[in-house]
């Protein structure tokens, strides 16, 4: 039976940082060897807002003044019955080599996907060329579209990709083959995410 | 509540609102009077460098309260507002928040934070207000900005609001010139931000207007709008209310689930269900989140569910 490989829109992401960021490579060969990231405050943030959201979409009351009342009640709206948490796999050859996607969509629902991101910042088009959007998009190819929405904690913004415009993965996973190639990290990466 | 089905939507009255941006000089305030029926709000002038052949009714007006005004007079005469520019406008905006809140000032004269989050609320009230009664084309001057070999336009407008301005927006597009030819960019790219949907996206070319043709090109595409819509909607009719027969039946089929020796069965029923659209991957997570509830786990060496131990 032939090796397969896991791969995650993280760890692509965690490459592609690699080119922005000036500590991006240590960032990515600590994901490379799969090592546990302690969260940053603006990451646990994140966590409590979505804990917050998945609460209410589950049923649960916020009171007035609450400090998110309005763009959680916003976006509850929208995700109202949407499957939370979607944990998916699928296979890919690529050049010869079989990898297997894998990814937690944070909603989906009759044909679309939404990514729930909570960033104090946002700025216009951020997820613009975030690998995340083909990668979800090849692990759901029945969906229509991925929503990122997003929150500042005081207003809802919306990034939409329809399929249409979303490139193919396989490019991604090419480039990324040949940087581990370039980089003599092959052995890591083979070690590290094969599926056993 | 008035709930429709699918079949039976009619979006032939739908209203739009579309922001077009472009350098100065591109054609932005000529092309926004191509949509039907159009009142310009001229925050910035506009209307002095459009060709009087096709220059429509205009509001000039020096506060946000007479703008306001304008919009309200304006009900039932008009089917589009162009607001020429959006940038402008919040300028107004700030004025008028300043006058009226005293959160919006600082000790200092200066507009404070509370203002710009004043503007913001204020700007999603009336594009929400806009919409109910007219299309809406907001029109933004953009700046040329260059990061190393990068060039990225930007919409010229007060900062923390760029971001919002794009929200209630169905459609952004780039308006530009190349080789002698000008063209819409709806699709979002690394040079220019923008939003394509309804099946409008990617580069459409804006004809040049010649002599007694008439200035109609945004009347077209907004009807192309209604038409992608309504093609659409009769599309997913028939899968969408397949989906929701499947959804409720996978809902019923997960709560009958209550132990171990039922959840093979269940999960060959979810299975053979006539699944469409993502019906069959959110029935496996229901399925997966039913098994967690129940504490019921797949015991791979005896090939059989059975409780966690």
């Amino acid at each position: 039976m032939q090796n397969k490989f896991r791969l995650t829109q993280s760890l692509m992401s965690a490459y592609l940082w690699t080119f922005k960021k000036e500590d991006g490579y240590d960032e990515f060969i600590a994901a490379l060897n799969r090592e546990k990231k302690q969260p940053t405050v603006a990451m646990l943030e994140g966590i409590r807002f979505e804990n917050v959201l998945n609460s209410v979409l589950l049923g649960e009351h916020l009171p007035e003044d609450h400090e998110w009342k309005f763009p959680i009640t916003e976006m509850a709206t929208e995700l109202w019955g949407a499957q939370q948490q979607v944990t998916l796999f699928r296979e890919i050859n690529v050049d010869g080599v079989d990898f297997l996607i894998h990814g937690v969509l944070d909603y989906l629902r009759a044909g679309h996907i939404w990514d729930c991101k909570f960033s104090k910042r946002y700025e216009l088009n951020k997820y613009l060329g975030s690998p995340q959007t083909p990668f979800y998009m090849y692990l759901v190819p029945e969906a229509f579209d991925m929503t990122y929405i997003i929150s500042d904690g005081k207003y809802v913004y919306r990034e939409k990709y329809p399929r249409e415009i979303v490139d193919p993965i396989e490019p991604y996973i090419r480039n990324f083959m040949q940087f581990l190639d370039m980089h003599n990290l092959v052995n890591i990466y083979t070690e590290k995410w094969r599926v056993n | 509540m008035a709930i429709t089905k699918p079949e039976a939507m009619n979006f032939s009255d739908k209203n739009i609102i579309m922001i077009i941006s472009g350098l100065p000089g591109t054609g932005k305030t000529t092309l926004a009077l191509s949509a039907p029926d159009v009142l310009l709000i001229d925050t910035d002038e506009g209307m002095a460098r459009v060709n009087p052949a096709h220059r429509k009714d205009a509001s000039i007006c020096k506060t946000y309260e007479e703008v306001l005004a304008d919009i309200k007079a304006a009900e039932g005469h008009y089917k589009t507002i162009v607001v020429d520019t959006c940038g402008a406008l919040i300028e107004y905006m700030k004025d008028w928040a300043m006058r009226t809140d005293p959160k919006a000032s600082k000790k200092d004269g200066g507009f404070s934070l509370q203002g710009y989050g004043i503007i913001k609320s204020e700007f999603i009230r009336l594009s929400a207000e806009l919409r109910k009664k007219f299309n809406v084309i907001f029109l933004f001057h953009e700046n040329m900005t260059k990061v190393d070999e990068n060039v990225f336009y930007e919409l010229v407008v007060e900062g923390s609001t760029r971001t919002l301005v794009y929200q209630p927006a169905d459609l952004a597009a780039h308006l530009f010139i190349q080789t002698g030819k000008r063209y819409l960019g709806f699709t979002p790219t690394e040079q220019y931000s923008a939003k394509s949907a309804y099946g409008i996206r990617g580069l459409i070319e804006v004809p040049e207007l010649k002599d007694g043709e008439p200035n109609d090109f945004l009347t077209r595409l907004f009807a192309q709008v209604r038409k992608n819509l309504d093609a659409e909607a009769k599309t997913l009719s028939p899968q969408q209310d397949q989906y929701k027969e499947v959804m409720d039946a996978v809902k019923r089929v997960c709560a009958e689930l209550t132990k171990p020796e039922q959840a093979a069965d269940t999960k060959e029923m979810l299975m053979n269900l006539p699944h469409v659209l993502t019906s069959e991957k959110e029935a496996k997570a229901m399925f997966s989140k039913r098994l967690k509830e129940l504490n019921i786990v797949w015991n791979s060496a005896a090939k059989a569910y059975q409780y966690a131990e």
